[in-house]
């Protein structure tokens, strides 16, 4: 798989990726909160599912009382009781 | 909490957005920098919460998504003070209310001591009233930490450190006491043995001094058993003394009798589920009660609780609630046997006993024997023989 201009410099110059690629980065506490950098909008809102676009694709966090307690720009903080969380091309 | 303060200050609403669009309109809204947050799905949209500054500028975002918007509430102090803008006297109270909170803040009107278990509260109360630690005192008058520390530790023997730390219109004493060296066995001073008790002496072993009494010899409290005012006898020289100090281990019969009076019922009780309530509230240092609502019961059982006013940056503001809530109970007696209430007074009076005997005491007999005083009352005598040492020194002189 060929990579990209700045993936191949975040190899060689050892900088986080979701710095130089603006790829996403989730942090998530257990099956209640996930906090997640770098989207680049709202696809989709539901109380049972959301799809979050990324430059990796678009993210699809599925589960229950889905809500979005603060959302930025280039941040979000969604709390709900999570099933799943998948990429999608 | 403070994110929360600062909305609140400069306003915000809650709207919701109703179409197919409404996605595209967040999206929008963020990219335009405008500030959202507690986004929630409703049925046909999205509920959300919007700063007042961005509330105007939604229109054309509105338009270009084809959403239809709806303002569900608008949350603040803009539009609290516009809805109570022509309230004044009630401003002024307000203002009144927080002006009073704030000069009272600015006295002590508590003095609470914490930590303090072997010393005197009363020293400890009177050290602090020198240096001008008291309820009503400004506190602008106050010495400073140290020297209100000098004061409390140079005011009891048992203090090794304390401090004052003022929290708005209170002072909160924090008292760390000194653990108290064990006595040092003093074997110079001269002093007698004497008797802890009456008793008959079973043993005596004299280790020091000149022994007075022999085994079988009856004792009272205070007697003295071994002198320490021993005489020496030189010849042709008149009798001289010499004072030591004498010690003894002396064994000794005694009986301790102690008496109580016992129900032969056990009351048991139960809460009605009637509840009343007395306020009162703590200002300068003075209560107020409030009218009391409820009571009046034959029976019930209290819980006091203490509700303080604290202001931010502030603390406390001098001004407390003060609640006692009252329970009804129904009293249920329900008869007991004899044999029951006598083994109840048993443990209790063995208890007593116990309390006031020296370390090492042999039980050797005991007698339980008791009268009726009434249909519903016994009176329980319980005496207890032992075997204990009864010896205790005593300075030469000493009554």
């Amino acid at each position: 798989m060929k990579k990209s201009f700045s993936e191949i410099l975040s190899d060689a110059w050892g900088v986080p990726k979701d710095v130089i690629m603006n790829i996403p980065r989730m942090t998530i506490s257990g099956n209640k909160e996930i906090y997640i950098e770098n989207h680049k909008g709202m696809i989709l809102y539901t109380d049972t599912e959301i799809r979050l676009a990324t430059a990796a694709g678009s993210v699809r966090i599925l589960g229950k009382n889905l809500c979005i307690k603060r959302i930025r720009a280039e941040d979000a903080l969604i709390f709900g009781d999570f099933l799943s969380l998948e990429y999608q091309n | 909490m403070f994110n929360k303060f600062f909305k609140f200050l400069f306003g915000y609403v809650i709207i919701r957005i109703y179409g197919r669009g409404a996605e595209r309109f967040l999206n929008i809204c963020l990219r335009r920098g405008m500030d959202v947050w507690d986004v929630f799905p409703r049925k046909n949209g999205i509920e959300m919460k919007l700063s007042v500054d961005a509330f105007k500028r939604i229109r054309p975002v509105a338009f270009k998504c084809g959403v239809r918007v709806k303002m569900l509430e608008k949350r603040g102090l803009v539009f609290t003070a516009r809805r109570y803008g022509k309230r004044y006297a009630l401003f002024v109270s307000i203002l009144l209310a927080v002006t009073l909170c704030f000069v009272s803040s600015q006295f002590i009107w508590l003095v609470e001591i914490n930590g303090a278990e072997k010393s005197d509260i009363d020293d400890i109360i009177a050290s602090l009233d020198s240096v001008g630690v008291r309820s009503g005192a400004w506190k602008g008058s106050l010495p400073d930490g140290d020297e209100m520390k000098r004061a409390i530790i140079n005011g009891s023997d048992h203090i090794a450190w304390a401090w004052v730390y003022i929290e708005g219109a209170k002072a909160r004493v924090e008292i760390y006491e000194s653990i108290i060296p064990p006595v040092v066995l003093d074997r110079e001073t001269p002093c007698d043995v004497v008797a802890s008790c009456d008793g008959v002496i079973k043993k005596i072993n004299v280790k020091n001094g000149e022994g007075l009494l022999k085994e079988g010899d009856a004792v009272s409290a205070g007697d003295v058993i071994v002198s320490g005012r021993v005489p020496v006898y030189k010849e042709d020289k008149p009798e001289e003394y010499m004072f030591v100090h004498s010690m003894a281990d002396v064994e000794a019969y005694t009986s301790e009798k102690k008496t109580g009076d016992y129900k032969l019922y056990y009351e048991s009780r139960t809460p009605t589920g009637r509840r009343g309530r007395r306020l009162s509230v703590e200002f300068l240092g003075k209560i107020f009660p409030l009218p009391f609502f409820g009571g009046g019961y034959e029976n019930f059982d209290s819980e006091e609780r203490r509700h303080e006013l604290y202001i931010p940056f502030f603390g406390y503001t001098g001004v407390a609630l003060d609640v006692i809530e009252y329970d009804e109970v129904n009293v249920n007696r329900e008869p007991i046997s004899t044999e029951t209430a006598l083994e109840f007074a048993k443990n209790d009076l063995e208890g007593k006993i116990s309390k006031e005997l020296t370390p090492m005491s042999v039980l050797t007999d005991e007698k339980l024997e008791y009268e009726k005083t009434d249909n519903e009352t016994i009176r329980v005598t319980l005496e207890m023989n032992f075997v204990r040492n009864i010896a205790v020194e005593q300075p030469l002189g000493g009554e």
